[in-house]
């Protein structure tokens, strides 16, 4: 899948506004929004939020993790943890790029966020490298992959999933070279070796 | 005007349910992804097509008759413009696969009973046609020409998916004891868990619905 087909997925995630212009709802086939009220807060879709801001017709209100004591702590529990910690948002990386590229004003200490938000992207990286590494070479074929978010999974699925379809069709091959040999009646025991662990990414 | 371009309960055909449109598109949305990951051709949601599309007509033929720069307006045009692409690209994805694998879809849709049809009419017709000029291409360029053995077979070029291809897998309800190795491990798919897996072992899950291909 395209990271802008990732952006298209996140940018429904709905993010808080505070408008400067009067409207009634709006009646959208994902939802209604609205009604908007100059100053009053309200939920909208990113991909509208986005739009208006652009316009400048709106303040983004920043998501409540997009704060820095908030982020720390969730950079150090990354650290701490040997699988992947629960994000705030499936869509954080998505969410962080969008706001800071149309409304980098909007956010206090903007600069902080970004460095520790790419800070904590870059931990979850590193993890999910050593991971996958220590997951092929145990011979898996199944594992379980939780908190993992979209764009995170993407950064990997060109590569694993081909991998691991590389290797089960050679084993595959392996087996079945293996059931002809012992119907010849020839010694196979050099060749048993096709087993499959479970193992946590 | 504004009663118009409300969200209206839409009536499925057969079954009498009522159905938002909000609930479709989320529908068309989970089938255009899980549509991406599959390596097999998955049941064409016409029913869930036609509504959408219904409804975004409708929406288009009411904002015609708002100001271009009115809000409204500019919203609905920037939604329906996403919903179209959702259904573009599901489409498209539909169409690549029915032209990379015609031959093997075509023979289990042909086994496949009436309800179980997983292409539309239009589709189908795509397929045969596209098969059918394949045939004759390969025929007059090439085949024509070659010793009779070696004419016949024709099924040993059907292309296959890799149905054991590995896919991501969000799992929507709480699935107990999925064989997940070849070993036959069992493992229970917890709701909201995500997982790497054969594409095979949930083939079955993905049609029910109970998972989502991410």
């Amino acid at each position: 899948m395209d990271p802008c087909e990732i952006e298209f997925i996140g940018e429904k995630s709905q993010i808080g506004i505070v408008p400067n212009f009067n409207f009634d709802p709006i009646h959208l086939i994902s939802g209604s929004v609205g009604p908007f009220r100059a100053g009053l807060p309200v939920h909208i879709p990113l991909w509208l939020a986005v739009h208006l801001r652009r316009q400048r017709k709106c303040r983004i209100v920043p998501p409540q993790w997009m704060d820095v004591d908030t982020l720390e702590e969730i950079k150090e529990e990354e650290k701490r943890s040997k699988f992947f910690t629960k994000m705030p948002s499936d869509n954080y990386m998505v969410e962080a790029q969008l706001i800071f590229g149309c409304a980098a004003e909007d956010i206090p200490r903007c600069d902080e966020i970004r460095t520790i938000i790419k800070d904590i992207f870059d931990i979850r990286e590193s993890k999910l490298r050593t991971s996958v590494d220590a997951f092929i070479k145990g011979e898996g074929t199944y594992a379980k992959l939780d908190n993992l978010t979209l764009l995170e999974m993407h950064a990997i699925r060109p590569i694993l999933p081909h991998a691991l379809d590389h290797i089960s069709r050679y084993q595959r091959v392996a087996s079945a070279t293996q059931r002809d040999m012992s119907s010849l009646g020839l010694n196979t025991s050099n060749l048993s070796s096709s087993y499959h662990s479970q193992s946590r990414i | 005007m504004e009663q118009n371009v409300r969200e209206e309960d839409l009536e499925l055909s057969d079954d009498e349910e009522l159905i938002t449109a909000q609930k479709v598109l989320e529908n068309l949305e989970n089938a255009w992804l899980n549509e991406k990951f599959a390596p097999e051709l998955l049941p064409q949601q016409t029913e869930m097509l036609e509504l959408m599309l219904g409804q975004v007509a409708h929406m288009e033929e009411n904002i015609k008759e708002l100001d271009k720069n009115d809000f409204r307006s500019i919203a609905h045009r920037m939604e329906l413009e996403r919903i179209r692409y959702i259904i573009a690209s599901y489409l498209r994805c539909r169409l690549e696969k029915i032209e990379t694998f015609t031959k093997l879809i075509l023979q289990e849709e042909e086994s496949r009973a009436d309800e179980e049809k997983r292409m539309s009419v239009e589709e189908t017709k795509f397929a045969t046609e596209y098969h059918e000029n394949m045939e004759n291409y390969f025929k007059t360029v090439a085949l024509q020409y070659m010793p009779t053995l070696q004419r016949s077979d024709a099924d040993q070029r059907i292309v296959r998916p890799n149905m054991m291809s590995h896919v991501f897998v969000k799992a929507k309800e709480t699935v107990p004891a999925v064989v997940v190795g070849v070993e036959d491990e069992e493992v229970d798919l917890v709701a909201g868990s995500q997982h790497i897996i054969p594409y095979q072992l949930i083939s079955d899950l993905v049609l029910k619905g109970s998972v989502q291909l991410i």
